[in-house]
Order: structure tokens, then sequence, then C-alpha cells
């Protein structure tokens, strides 16, 4: 339970500071959880909903979102979710999980590196929203 | 030309989503900032993008059975009060040493994963 609620004030926290909050609760869940790749992915998927409903609809509020470009994206996105489901699933999870270790890297190296981003004045770290 | 970077970004962000149920806003964010978006309208607008493609995959991951509702209850309102803690924290953080904390953490998670 304790554990539970780190990666979930983890995840919170990381979100608000525009960081990979999708990853610190699927690294928990696959490191610590034991659970299956793909069941923490999707585990993973429903933990994000309401906090991104309740921060959108805080969002749009403040006039901070654009949704025509928004929905743009997600017209986009929709027919490659299904093929990104698809993949998943023909891959499996051992292959997955090796892909999403990668993805790891990759976000784990950009961390390491943000001391020269964060002279952008567009830098993630003044955001309250979570990121996936 | 716009539109068909945000198509090609909305493509990516879906393919993300659905293989590993998480790191679309990696994909959108930078791309709404380089078209000229704040890092607020940017991070606001990265999240319609992609809360519908999030509800459309965990739809995808249920209807397959590769998880259930009772999987993630126990995590919701942990998750919740530390999205709420999170943003009380916040100011009071240097982020500079978290993103390096983070950093290193998710480098061994991904050593890990990699050798298991």
């Amino acid at each position: 339970m304790i554990g539970t609620i780190l990666a979930g004030i983890g995840s919170g926290l990381l979100g608000s500071l525009g960081m990979g909050a999708g990853a610190i609760l699927l690294v928990y869940l696959r490191v610590f959880g034991g659970m299956e790749q793909i069941q923490a992915q999707g585990v993973n998927l429903l933990f994000f909903l309401p906090i991104a409903g309740l921060s959108l609809f805080l969002h749009s509020r403040k006039g901070l979102v654009q949704w025509k470009n928004g929905l743009l994206c997600a017209a986009a996105g929709i027919p490659m979710v299904f093929a990104g489901v698809w993949l998943a699933g023909y891959l499996g999870g051992v292959w997955l999980s090796k892909l999403f270790a990668l993805l790891l890297v990759y976000i784990g190296v950009r961390e390491l590196r943000m001391k020269e981003e964060k002279k952008n004045p567009s830098s993630p770290g003044q955001d309250s929203s979570p990121s996936r | 030309m716009k539109h068909l970077r945000f198509l090609w970004t909305g493509a990516a962000a879906g393919l993300l989503n659905g293989l590993f149920g998480a790191g679309g806003g990696m994909v959108t964010v930078p791309m709404l900032e380089k078209d000229g978006l704040p890092a607020q309208q940017a991070h606001a607008t990265s999240l319609a993008v992609i809360a519908p493609l999030s509800v459309l995959s965990g739809g995808c991951y249920l209807w397959q059975g590769r998880m259930t509702f009772g999987d993630a209850w126990g995590f919701l309102l942990p998750g919740l009060v530390g999205a709420v803690l999170g943003g009380w924290l916040l100011p009071r953080l240097k982020a500079l040493w978290l993103h390096r904390i983070f950093g290193i953490l998710i480098l061994i998670a991904a050593g890990r994963l990699l050798l298991s």
C-alpha cells in the first residue's frame, strides 16, 4: 500500500513537472508490482484517465487548450492506436518489455540532459499538467 | 503543411499510446512547442490529444482482457492524492535535481528490464 501511494505521488509529482508520469507507474508495476508488461500498460492507461480528465477540464476553463489542433492530432492517432494495440499483442510481453526499456533509456538520457534545456523559456518545468 | 505535421504527430502519439500505454506526450508536447505554443498551452493541448487516445487504448486493452478495472482500482485514489500532493510540492522542490534523480532511476529501471 505504501508503495502504491509512493508510486501515485511520484507519478503526480513528475507529471506536474512535465516529466513522464506514465513511465513511473509502469516501472513500478513492472519492477515492484510483478505485473506483466501488457497488463501494466493497461492499468497505466486506466490510472491516467481520471487525472487527465480533471486536468483537461481545469486547463480548458483557463482557455489553455487549443481544441482544434488537439482534436486534429487525436483524430490522426485513432487508427494508429489500433495498430499499436495490435503490435503490442503481436510482439508479446518479452519484446514489448525490451522495447519499453529502450524508451526508458531515451527518457532517462533526456532527463539527465535537462540542464541545458532549462535555459529555454518554454521548458516543461513551468507547467502543472500531467504528461505522458 | 502545418496540418500535415499535426497528423504525423497524432499518428506517432497514437502508435506509442497503443503500443506502450504511455509515451504519447513525449511526441506531442515538443511538437506543439515547436509550433509556437507556450509550454502551458502545449501541455494542456497535449492532454486533449492523449486523453481520447488513452480512452480508446484502454478500451481496446479491456476488450482484449489484458487487465480489469479491478487491477487499476487500487491505484486510482492514491494516484489522485499523489497528483494533488505533487502540485503542492512542486514549488517547494528544485526541479533540476528531480530531473536528475528521475533520469538515474529510469535508467536503472531500464537496465533491470533489459537484463530480466
